[in-house]
């Protein structure tokens, strides 16, 4: 019964939630608002895709922004070089994020933990250097100008509030189909890999193909992502795709909440939005937000989601090692 | 009960604080002119943040001190751009809805490059400090300049390498960002007007050995060698040159004679170093002689480029509004167009047609760390 | 080509090289004995250069040895409290996210605090450690000398302090069974804390010997950070002897890989050797099996 009355409270949630972010431009004409929120949207898309490899199958992706920077770059390219419309670029992304996902997910059927952290690492930094050298393809530092908006059949979204509400739409879509895969079948294989990898090798299960599967999903978000950065900046430059964008991006995982698809929208929100908000510190605001960001990493590890579901419902893999003995009885 | 009482609570101090920042974005009284400022506070380039903070903060103080412009004071809007894009155009984006009439900012051209559009939707004119000519090709009506595009320096440096210093093989040694490819570019086309042959050697941001690149400009035969170059890289540019024994004249950009960058080397390392720059502190020009004066009072060191560049930015910027006929982004922006013969610390304003408001260079040479001005070209237009 | 423009390279390759080498001992060590990968010990090394030339040489006009030292006692604290008060909580995670994620924070909260305490300029420690020898038509420069001396000194303490010390056996044995090693009475969160301030230590050395080398800005060991990582792993992850045939391969081959492709690119030869060691030798250069 109480759970019956919980499901009815959460629609209603959502409901309610996705109705204010439908208004919310209407209330507030402030541009500045709306491309906050922009990046928060396009945020979401690639730390929904992160945490298919990253929260829920446990490998750990560090290159997420050199994979955000071939899609950016991909659909930018096409765009603009090829003059196609942006559509085709965006699909032309999501192309280039399938071969991603196949090429950097071979490497980690042999590598494990810190060595495939390690090859992300690599693999992001040579794709900023790449982009920065390449000068007459990429336009090297001076970066991609003029990146046409997105058109939709004719009609252009050439306003921050045209964009907001496309985007809005393209992440309530993936974050239905997200929250979808999670509680199927392979949203279970992929934490089970997480957490017992020798055990899903013995159920049978194709360990390679899921990882695989995990990985392409991350990268075709990610890239989509970056394509939807290109083409709301309507510019993109190498030096935005660093190390950092990519610490940024676990972050945004973590903070919310692994392996769920509101922690993942709570943590984009906060790491996106709170800097802006602290603004009014001066000169201490990032300084302050990394202390914030720390003191959740050591004393909120599962995310404010956990503050409303408790621990227990993330699986035992997140809970502390001295917890971990309480819940097996579970 | 206890956990629901924490869940409203939380949800509730969330909202408190949503609601009073978004309260705290006071309108700007009608006294006061607000302009903007976007610069680097954080990120990886702080100090130039820093500086450029100070120069303005000098400027606006001077200004309501003399009564302001047409009685009204000005109100600095400080944002923090991290020197990244994202931020950037969040901050431009703050600043163009927050009620500035200009900005100043953001300074590197490859943000400039990301803001643009939003300052030409906005219709609100900015002066940064970017100095790559590719900014011109953004055919932006708002854009101004504060200091001299590439185009000159680039040329400047090149020509008198070839003219005066009579060099047959020049070596570029560049730095592959916005900057230095801006620079290079313009330095390799006069190179090829003049006839004279060049090897190139590039580096990255960052990079912290440099040995790879002068040996192949060294078994080249370079005599001469042109530095195109962020601060950090330029010394340690100067320190393996001297160590690696590769004694040919050296013409740097602007940045080497900061104080800044001269602190980071030895003497001997840029001894006899020629700079292609806009400003130096030990010009005898009345403008600057008072500039470094009043900025030594305020903060007890000698300004530099950045600090120069800004301070005269927010000068002409003072100028216009004066000039302007009414205090609208607008008006301003046609004011700005306008500027003629403004002379201020960082050298005479004119406008010309793409924005570009300084047109000389000053050939320095260092000599036991301190600048010698050797010539100061004018380019007509 | 010119044989001595080879050598010139791969002298000053060698330099990089050992630096590259004790910055991947310096978070091997943190993660042998923990299992983490510190994600902030560029800042570690950020802040030994600070605390050393900021603090000591510059504010306060300490003579330079005595400022070695000074510099090494504030690491070693140092080390305790992040050790106390970030790496052990951290450690009880089981995810190594957690860990990623707290010390790249720790990371920024350490470049803002430094950017706060000893501003925004880049500066130096004029004449220090400054000089060349010339040897025919190669120079070699002092500092690089004092590098590999220093490094070959530190390795041979940490052999030392590893293999005959009651404090290195404990150390080795919480490396290789922590359970084990409570149940034979040695404190494993001590054992850790102090590991890690050794490891805090060797930053504050390399941070010292890379002045003369790099300006003093809040990026200073930013590439070297990233490019140790490979050098670890190209060695040999986890092994300390890989770690130096690592940095030292990557020290010299990216400095010789300029005669062929061009400069611009040199950086990815770090990165490029990194992937292909793990694609078809995991175990690294030496082959060594954990």
């Amino acid at each position: 019964m109480k759970h019956k009355n919980w499901n009815i409270v959460k629609r209603i949630g959502i409901t309610l939630f996705i109705l204010i972010l439908c208004i919310f431009p209407l209330v507030d004409t402030n541009s500045y608002h709306h491309i906050i929120l922009n990046q928060t949207l396009v945020n979401v898309v690639v730390v929904l895709g992160l945490n298919f490899i990253t929260g829920l199958t446990g490998q750990m992706n560090l290159g997420t922004a050199g994979i955000m920077a071939f899609g950016a770059y991909s659909s930018a390219l096409v765009s603009t070089k090829l003059g196609f419309p942006v559509l085709v670029g965006l699909l032309v992304a999501i192309v280039i994020g399938y071969l991603l996902g196949r090429v950097l997910g071979f490497p980690s059927l042999r590598l494990k933990g810190v060595y495939l952290s390690l090859t992300t690492i690599g693999f992001s930094e040579i794709t900023r250097l790449i982009i920065t050298n390449w000068t007459t393809l990429t336009g090297g530092t001076m970066g991609l100008q003029n990146i046409p908006s997105i058109s939709l059949f004719g009609y252009v979204l050439d306003s921050s509030t045209k964009v907001y509400y496309f985007y809005l739409f393209i992440v309530i879509v993936l974050c239905f189909t997200a929250s979808r895969i999670i509680k199927s079948k392979w949203g279970r294989v992929f934490k089970a890999i997480r957490d017992n990898i020798d055990a899903v090798e013995a159920s049978g299960i194709d360990v390679a193909k899921t990882k695989i599967l995990a990985f392409t999903l991350a990268t075709i978000l990610g890239c989509l992502g970056g394509a939807m950065y290109a083409h709301m900046m309507n510019y993109v430059n190498p030096t935005t795709f660093t190390q950092d964008l990519s610490a940024n991006f676990l972050a945004m995982m973590m903070l919310g909440g692994i392996g769920t698809v509101p922690g993942n929208i709570i943590g984009s929100s906060m790491v996106t939005i709170l800097p802006e908000l602290l603004r009014f510190l001066e000169n201490y605001y990032w300084l302050i937000f990394s202390i914030i960001a720390l003191l959740f990493a050591i004393f909120l590890p599962n995310g404010i989601v956990s503050l409303f579901t408790g621990d227990r419902r993330l699986g035992r893999f997140w809970i502390t090692k001295t917890k971990k003995g309480e819940s097996s009885h579970e | 009960m206890k956990s629901k009482f924490k869940q409203i609570s939380s949800i509730v101090l969330i909202c408190i604080i949503l609601v009073l920042t978004a309260c705290s974005s006071n309108s700007g009284s009608t006294d006061e002119i607000q302009i903007g400022l976007s610069t680097a506070m954080t990120g990886n380039f702080p100090l130039a943040g820093e500086r450029t903070k100070q120069g303005v903060e000098l400027a606006v103080k001077e200004i309501n001190a003399n009564g302001g412009v047409n009685g009204k004071k000005i109100k600095l809007v400080i944002e923090d751009d991290q020197n990244t894009q994202t931020t950037a155009v969040n901050v431009v984006t703050k600043l163009v809805n927050s009620g500035v009439v200009a900005v100043i900012g953001p300074h590197t051209s490859g943000n400039v490059a990301a803001v643009s559009d939003i300052y030409k939707n906005a219709k609100i004119p900015f002066i940064t400090g970017g100095a790559s000519p590719k900014l011109t090709a953004l055919g932006n009506p708002y854009l101004f300049r504060a200091r001299p595009s590439d185009t000159i320096s680039g040329k400047v440096a090149a020509t008198y390498a070839v003219e005066t210093l009579g060099a047959k093989k020049v070596g570029i040694s560049f730095n592959n960002n916005d900057f230095g490819t801006g620079g290079r570019d313009v330095i390799k086309a006069t190179l090829e007007q003049l006839g004279i042959p060049y090897v190139e050697a590039g580096h990255n941001s960052g990079d912290k050995d440099l040995t790879g690149q002068l040996m192949q400009l060294k078994s080249a035969g370079v005599d001469l060698i042109i530095s195109w170059t962020d601060d950090a890289e330029v010394a340690l540019t100067s320190r393996q040159l001297y160590e690696l024994n590769i004694k040919v004249p050296v013409i740097a950009s602007a940045g080497v004679v900061m104080d800044q960058v001269l602190n980071l080397v030895e003497p001997e390392y840029v001894e006899n170093w020629y700079s292609v720059t806009d400003f130096v502190s030990s010009n005898s020009r009345q403008e600057v002689v008072d500039f470094v004066k009043n900025f030594n009072d305020e903060y007890g060191i000698d300004p530099e480029l950045y600090a120069s560049t800004y301070y005269s930015a927010m000068y002409v910027l003072a100028d216009a509004i004066e000039r302007a006929s009414e205090t609208t982004p607008e008006k301003i922006r046609e004011a700005l167009t306008k500027t003629s013969e403004l002379s201020l610390p960082e050298g005479v304003y004119t406008a010309d047609a793409n924005g570009d408001m300084l047109h000389e260079s000053i050939i320095v040479q260092i000599k036991s760390k301190k600048s010698v001005v050797l010539d100061i070209v004018r380019l007509g237009d | 080509m010119d044989l001595n423009v080879i050598i010139q390279l791969i002298v000053s390759g060698l330099a990089l090289g050992f630096v590259y080498a004790l910055v991947s001992i310096e978070y091997t060590i943190i993660y042998n004995s923990t299992g983490l990968l510190n994600f902030s010990h560029d800042k570690f090394i950020m802040i030994g250069a600070y605390v050393f030339a900021g603090q000591f040489i510059v504010s306060m006009g300490v003579e330079p040895w005595l400022a070695v030292i000074a510099t090494i006692l504030t690491m070693f604290i140092f080390g305790i409290v992040v050790a106390k008060g970030i790496f052990n909580p951290l450690r009880n995670m089981t995810s190594p996210i957690f860990a990623v994620m707290g010390t790249v924070f720790l990371g920024r909260i350490l470049t803002e605090l430094a950017r706060l305490i000893w501003g925004a300029t880049p500066f130096t420690v004029p004449g220090f450690l400054k000089g060349t020898f010339q040897i025919g038509e190669i120079v070699v420069t002092r500092v690089s000398l004092i590098i590999i001396v220093a490094s070959i000194l530190i390795l041979a303490a940490l052999q030392f302090l590893l293999k005959k010390t009651k404090i290195g056996k404990a150390m080795r044995c919480v490396q290789q069974n922590k359970t084990a090693a409570a149940l034979m009475g040695i404190n494993v969160s001590t054992n850790i804390n102090l590991t890690i301030a050794i490891s805090a230590i060797i930053c504050a050395a390399i941070g010292i010997m890379v002045i003369p080398l790099f300006t003093i800005d809040l990026t200073i060991a930013s590439m070297i950070g990233l490019k140790g990582f490979a050098a670890g792993v190209i060695g040999g992850f986890g092994y300390l002897p890989g770690a130096i045939v690592g940095g030292i391969s990557i020290g010299i081959l990216e400095n010789l890989s300029t005669l062929i492709i061009p400069t611009l690119y040199k950086d990815c030869i770090a990165y490029g050797l990194l992937i292909i060691i793990l694609l078809i030798r995991p175990s690294g250069l030496l082959g060594h099996k954990r």
